[in-house]
């Protein structure tokens, strides 16, 4: 069994919605492990995203507490752990559109504050070079950049911080099918070549299908199914509600 | 290192938000710069009128008062009306021992003839009230250097001026004019005989103090003289336009004998404080009134010409600064409104540095270096250009109310005298002349240090209060509501 480097615990999370608290997350529990590859699939509305935000110290949950490498994000510090410990990729606004794409790559080399060998703008090049961007485009502003090359300078920041957490909001949803398959190869490389723990919340079968685990959240809580079974509840559900229609 | 080289990048390839905070700060900086350039030369003209008018502040009979109380019929007829008290040198002493006094002038004086030497031929000779009816002004100091001496109205060319010891032991010395000397052919170290007139009663003989008394005798009718040796110690020569040359320099104990008044508390010499500054007059005046012994004793300055003077002045500057005040507040609300729209349109790279792990502070440190660098650009452009907008200012202020304001003053300081019946005056000039021409000519707005350091400090201020409220929003921005709710 592979070391468990991140880990949510008991965490609960509620909204008021019209006067009626909602509860998103309950007591939810889940070890994460070290080069392993998740995705987490849910019917929209279930609290993914606030599952991600909490993970990655940009929400704070009600209850529980948010461990990495066995001690709480919140002794850490959640902006030093940001800035160190994980690279969050979310769907939409992750660039800074005055930068170009090697300097937007280059940027989060120099936020964290463990040393990154070598010339930075290089490595930047070469990151971005193996997620298909060539020297060319990565000198060009990212506002001259088609969506999908965005995203991948999207992802090639992440790559840039080089960390032991990944953590994704739909990263791929904008990219089409050939591109998304070689960024989920890249994530599944990451994972077991480098060692780098991916969490990615995903609609995408395809992209689950991929993962080494698959989680479902449904009714507050992660729950660890094959493809197959993650979908079944969703899909039962749907064919229940049709009938009855 | 990020802030700086982001900051760079965000102003390069920005060019339109970069160029419009740079024209909205370089507008608003020319309307502060351009008052505060045109209220500190008009501080400085006032401080030039002050300064030439002098920080001179006299203890003197307040004759207008006098003449007033007399004049009016309900004004009741008493003692101190009609022959009110003398100037006393307790008070002057007390009055002296403020903070604000830098020394004090005691000038006292008598009036002398002689049988050896004639007076020098002046264009005022003959018609000097002051010399009716003597040769000669002795002006006594209770201080090493006469009052004429400090104020410059003469100057010293050969010999030196008295001691400690004249003054102490009343030494029979003075200093001539170079008039006198050339006239009667006197050099340092002569001796030369002068003898006071003394309306006389007959068979009542007259006295004075002085080295070797002879005696001598003049209108056979009223006066007579008895002459006393003084030694000619120094030559001085007038500086002041229409000085009376036949004055001759002495201390005030020589002045005492002479008139007999060395034990006396009540003096009429022109008693003149001279003051550290200028700005002190008004509050020197104000704490030392209540030593004075009657109401019809004055501590003067000529305050009066001063504001009369820099009334014009003052109305510029007040309007000047209701335009500072304006502005400022005005670009204060420019400038937070555009740096909110600019913090709100970068909202999302904020978020994106927040996730990143970026500090807050460092974020909102790239956004003062960026408003920063555009104003300290503002800034360079805004003090060459507002020293020409104020140059054209200060033409129309120069040319409307400068020399419209032709005024040109000087008075004196008045020591009256009373001998054998008659008002004696010994005049020093003690306030200078204010040439409005001259004010003009100094309306100086060339920017100094100090100046820019004004500028720099109302500019640090603007820029603090137009942006601090925006970027402290920062503060508080989540990034998960940037980033994911918006999705």
């Amino acid at each position: 069994m592979s070391e468990v480097i991140f880990q949510l615990e008991n965490i609960g999370y509620s909204y008021i919605d019209g006067g009626r608290k909602r509860v998103i997350l309950d007591e939810l529990n889940c070890d994460f492990e070290k080069g392993t590859f998740y995705s987490i699939l849910g019917p929209s509305g279930s609290g993914k995203s606030t599952l991600l935000a909490i993970a990655g110290a940009l929400d704070q949950p009600e209850k529980g507490t948010v461990k990495f490498r066995g001690k709480s994000i919140n002794q850490l510090g959640q902006t030093l752990f940001r800035r160190n410990n994980i690279a969050i990729i979310f769907q939409k606004y992750n660039l800074m559109n005055y930068l170009t794409a090697a300097e937007n790559v280059e940027a989060d080399m120099m936020i964290v504050d463990h040393k990154i060998t070598g010339n930075k703008r290089e490595l930047a090049y070469k990151i971005l070079e193996r997620l298909g961007i060539v020297k060319t485009k990565a000198d060009r502003l990212v506002t001259k950049l088609s969506g999908g090359e965005q995203q991948r300078v999207a992802i090639a920041r992440a790559l840039a911080k080089d960390v032991e957490l990944i953590l994704g909001d739909e990263p791929t949803g904008a990219l089409d099918t050939a591109t998304q398959k070689e960024i989920i190869d890249l994530f599944k490389s990451l994972a077991h070549d480098y060692g780098k723990t991916i969490i990615l919340v995903t609609h995408s079968d395809d992209v689950a299908g991929q993962s080494d685990v698959i989680l479902h959240l449904s009714d507050g809580k992660l729950i660890r199914k094959p493809l197959a079974q993650a979908r079944e509840p969703e899909e039962s559900r749907t064919a229940r509600k049709s009938m009855q229609v | 290192m990020r802030v700086l080289i982001h900051g760079i990048k965000s102003l390069i390839r920005r060019p339109a938000k970069t160029a419009m905070l740079f024209v909205i700060l370089l507008v608003i900086f020319n309307l502060i710069f351009t008052g505060f350039i045109i209220q500190n030369s008009i501080q400085k003209s006032k401080e030039y009128i002050r300064s030439q008018i002098g920080s001179a502040v006299e203890y003197k009979m307040d004759f207008t008062s006098l003449m007033t109380a007399n004049s009016s019929p309900n004004t009741p007829q008493s003692q101190e009306t009609s022959r009110p008290p003398s100037l006393s040198l307790k008070v002057a002493e007390q009055i002296a021992s403020s903070k604000y006094v830098d020394s004090y002038y005691i000038t006292d004086s008598a009036n002398v003839d002689s049988s050896t030497i004639s007076p020098a031929e002046t264009q005022t000779s003959g018609s000097n009230f002051q010399r009716n009816f003597s040769s000669f002004n002795l002006s006594g100091s209770n201080l090493t250097d006469n009052l004429d001496f400090v104020m410059g109205n003469v100057k010293l060319v050969d010999g030196k001026t008295m001691t400690e010891d004249d003054l102490k032991n009343g030494t029979a010395v003075v200093i001539i004019s170079e008039d006198v000397a050339s006239a009667n052919n006197l050099t340092v170290g002569d001796i030369i005989p002068l003898s006071v007139a003394t309306q006389q009663q007959p068979g009542e003989s007259g006295g004075m103090g002085g080295a070797n008394t002879g005696g001598a005798s003049s209108d056979a009718t009223t006066t007579s003289a008895t002459e006393s040796n003084y030694e000619v110690i120094g030559i001085y020569q007038a500086v002041e336009d229409g000085f009376d040359v036949n004055t001759m320099f002495t201390s005030n104990a020589v002045i005492n004998a002479i008139n007999g008044t060395e034990d006396s508390d009540d003096t009429s010499a022109s008693i003149v404080f001279l003051l550290d500054s200028p700005d002190h007059v008004a509050t020197f005046i104000a704490e030392s009134t209540p030593y004075l012994t009657s109401e019809y004793h004055s501590l003067y300055s000529d305050d009066s010409e001063y504001q009369s003077l820099t009334k014009p002045l003052n109305l510029i500057s007040f309007i000047t600064s209701i335009l500072i005040w304006v502005v400022f507040v005005a670009g204060a609300a420019i400038i937070l409104a555009l740096v909110t729209i600019f913090v709100r349109d970068r909202k999302f790279e904020i978020g994106l540095l927040l996730s990143s792990g970026e500090g807050r502070l460092k974020i909102i440190g790239q956004f003062i270096f960026e408003i920063l660098v555009i104003a300290i650009l503002a800034f360079g452009v805004s003090t060459i250009s507002s020293n020409i907008i104020s140059q054209s200012v200060s033409n129309w202020i120069v040319d409307n109310q400068l020399l419209s304001t032709t005024s040109l003053i000087g008075s004196t300081s008045t020591s009256t005298t009373e001998l054998n019946g008659f008002q004696q005056q010994n005049s020093v000039s003690v306030y200078g002349s204010v040439d409005m021409q001259n004010v003009a000519d100094k309306f100086d707005l060339s920017i100094d240090a100090s100046v820019i350091g004004e500028l720099m400090l109302a500019s640090v201020l603007l820029v603090f209060i137009g942006s601090s409220i925006p970027l402290i929003v920062i503060m508080g921005y989540h990034p998960r509501r940037i980033l994911q709710d918006d999705n």
